[in-house]
């Protein structure tokens, strides 16, 4: 059954660009620190051996420069010879900021003078962290109230609809923006949580029509029939049928939570300075857009976002299709949900149906 | 007998009381009572006095408990007293009424071009699923949800620099013209009009691939009318009934404006009021955004119902007979 479902997913190379692609940047991400650094993965100086000072903060290297190295000393350093935070001494400065890509900094630097390079790379950290935590969070929101109302129904089934159904029409980034702007700060845990208690609609939408097909199902009422309860019911037939709608709304949303966190950032409600986070890059390179240097501040974020998201619907797509054999290449299922489930739903079908949310 | 039609028009209103009290309690729970905002940096610049900000919170209920301040709130939402801004100390009235055509002005073209764009694009598709031309209209239209707008913008910012098209404001200092209206509005438009066209020229092709797999299309093709006819004529209507019944879930989207793009291009549109007032902490334009907002939300919310039934007979309003 898995290997039947890895199999169809694979079948599509498309699938596996994206898979790969969200894989390298997780890489990335993870190993951000590994690439993208000030210190050196190896230090020795004065006779001791520091392992991974990019890691550890060690007392006695709080004020060690690449120039305090003496003659015995030598250092292994990351490809990238910049923090995410290191901003260079004024002195050492040429040129006005945002810098033109030059040797020492591949990408240019930004306002501060800070390496591009190592914000882009860090910003993957930020970016696929949140993305990750806020899609989790709402999957685990939306399938816990999306199995309750499918199957308990009733007053409970009435009222989770009805605020989902009003959760997926209010405009996302106002409701965001007025969320964070009421917060006294926002940081990286508020963003995700506001992206996470608003996208849960999205989810439990789709569990609970899922629920109400499997509540329906033969052999349910036949488990019924052997005296199962309320509560089995639940747990045994619904849940693990649920599991498939949840994981490709997971999917999606690790997308949509990525744009909806760069847009937060860019307006600067979401990531606090100074995080590397590619919606506060964008940011600074739109404080003089017609500065061909500011440019690159925007276009390679924008990329590094687009690759993220792209990666994450093609996965989601093929994630969708694979789990869901029925009626497979008939119909491309992308953006509309079939007519039984439309029923089921509520009478209103969304534009983007179970498919991901377009740019905000 | 209680007919369906009242029944869905009365829910309208726990769904309007449900949207503003959260927002009510939202704003309440704002840290800041009263005298918070003194040390606000925004208050300090003359924004709001405190007695200003002491005054908006007693008359608007914001220091009763939250269910009696809720009601005295929503006594007075309803007189169509919304408050006045703490930035200029204009009715709230007022300052949604200027924004709101400046938001409308760029919205209403994107849709409409949306639409307009999607019908050609999602026919081309549907009419050889599969092909060449359906494989790169489709993945061009997935690849544009995942665009990030403010790299749409800048790219476009880039390439009208140098030409006539304006990259600023709604208008040229001095100039009162149509077409200098027109030309501001070429790019936000564009920003706004590209991702709507992705979402409906896909849900179109997927309706009409629907449509063309069902029975009454076999019957068509036949009867020996060929295959752009049946398109055309037999399936494309259907699809468009259901592309419609969208409308209606677009309003509040309409009406609360574009958030980035107006920031971007510097347009005193909704989505700028709205990022001002929570960037100012000026509550009563805030809460004024959200009510409008949520109206909004519960009108389109309605109207798609309505369309939904106008557009599949097996759905009626009217009261069922036994």
């Amino acid at each position: 059954m898995k290997r039947s479902i890895w199999k169809r997913f694979a079948a599509r190379r498309r699938n596996l660009l994206g898979l790969g692609l969200a894989l390298a940047l997780g890489l990335l991400a993870v190993f951000a620190d590994f690439i993208a650094s000030d210190r050196p993965l190896i230090l020795r100086r004065a006779d001791t051996t520091y392992l991974f000072p990019n890691l550890v903060d060690y007392r006695a290297l709080r004020d060690f420069t690449a120039r305090d190295l003496g003659p015995a000393d030598w250092a292994l350093w990351p490809p990238v010879r910049h923090g995410p935070y290191s901003i260079p001494p004024l002195a050492t400065l040429e040129g006005p900021l945002p810098q033109p890509p030059s040797a020492d900094h591949p990408l240019g630097t930004d306002n501060a003078g800070r390496d591009t390079l190592a914000r882009l790379l860090h910003g993957a950290r930020t970016s696929l962290g949140i993305g990750l935590a806020a899609a989790g969070a709402q999957v685990l929101i939306g399938l816990a109230l999306g199995v309750l109302a499918g199957t308990l129904g009733g007053l409970v089934d009435v009222a989770v609809t009805r605020v989902a159904e009003v959760l997926l029409s209010f405009p996302l980034l106002l409701l965001l923006l007025a969320a964070q702007g009421i917060l006294e700060r926002t940081t990286l845990a508020s963003t995700m949580a506001v992206i996470a208690l608003t996208r849960w609609a999205d989810t439990s939408r789709l569990v609970r029509a899922e629920a109400l097909r499997v509540r329906e199902m033969p052999y349910v009422e036949a488990s019924r029939a052997l005296g199962s309860t309320r509560l089995r019911t639940l747990l045994v037939h619904v849940l693990p049928n649920s599991l498939s709608p949840a994981l490709v709304s997971a999917t999606f949303g690790v997308g949509s939570a990525i744009l909806l966190e760069t847009a937060l950032s860019f307006l600067g409600f979401g990531a606090p300075e100074p995080t590397a986070s590619w919606g506060l890059l964008m940011a600074h390179g739109f404080q003089d857009m017609l500065d061909p240097n500011a440019r690159l501040l925007v276009l390679l974020p924008g990329l590094a976002i687009f690759l993220a998201v792209s990666a994450f619907n093609v996965i989601g797509e093929g994630l969708r299709d694979a789990l869901d054999p029925r009626d497979q290449g008939a119909v491309d299922r992308s953006t509309f949900i079939t007519s039984d489930q439309k029923r089921a739903l509520s009478p209103i079908p969304r534009p983007d149906g179970c498919g991901p949310t377009p740019a905000v | 007998m209680k007919s369906p039609l009242l029944q869905r028009l009365l829910g309208t209103i726990p769904t309007f009381l449900g949207i503003t009290f959260l927002a009510f309690a939202l704003v309440r729970a704002a840290p800041g009572h009263a005298l918070a905002f003194e040390g606000d940096g925004a208050l300090r610049q003359g924004a709001a006095t405190v007695a200003q900000l002491r005054e908006y919170r007693r008359v608007m209920g914001l220091d009763d408990p939250l269910l009696t301040g809720y009601v005295r709130w929503l006594a007075h939402v309803v007189r169509g007293d919304l408050g006045d801004s703490f930035r200029d100390g204009r009715p709230v009235l007022v300052r949604l009424g200027e924004a709101l055509p400046v938001t409308l002005l760029l919205s209403l073209p994107a849709l409409l071009l949306g639409y307009l764009l999607a019908i050609p694009i999602g026919l081309a598709s549907a009419a050889r699923p599969g092909g060449r031309l359906d494989r790169l209209l489709s993945s061009g239209a997935f690849l544009l949800y995942s665009l990030p707008v403010q790299w749409v913008a800048l790219v476009l910012v880039v390439a009208a620099s140098g030409t006539a098209i304006p990259i600023q404001g709604l208008r040229t200092e001095g100039v009162r013209s149509a077409s200098d209206l027109l030309a501001h509005l070429v790019l936000p438009v564009a920003c706004l009009t590209y991702g709507s066209l992705a979402v409906l020229s896909r849900y179109l092709r997927s309706s009409l691939l629907e449509q063309m797999g069902q029975d009454y299309v076999r019957t068509a093709r036949a009867k020996g009318l060929s295959e752009p006819a049946v398109l055309l004529k037999h399936a494309l209507p259907n699809s468009l009934l259901s592309m419609i019944t969208l409308f209606g879930l677009t309003f509040p989207a309409l009406a609360s404006g574009a958030v980035i793009v107006e920031r971007i291009f510097g347009l005193p549109g909704m989505g700028m009021l709205t990022f001002d007032a929570v960037l100012g902490r000026d509550l009563p334009v805030l809460m004024g955004a959200i009510t409008l907002a949520g109206s909004m939300t519960m009108l389109g919310l309605l109207v798609s119902d309505l369309l939904y039934a106008a557009a599949d007979p097996r759905i009626s309003w009217r009261s069922r007979r036994a």
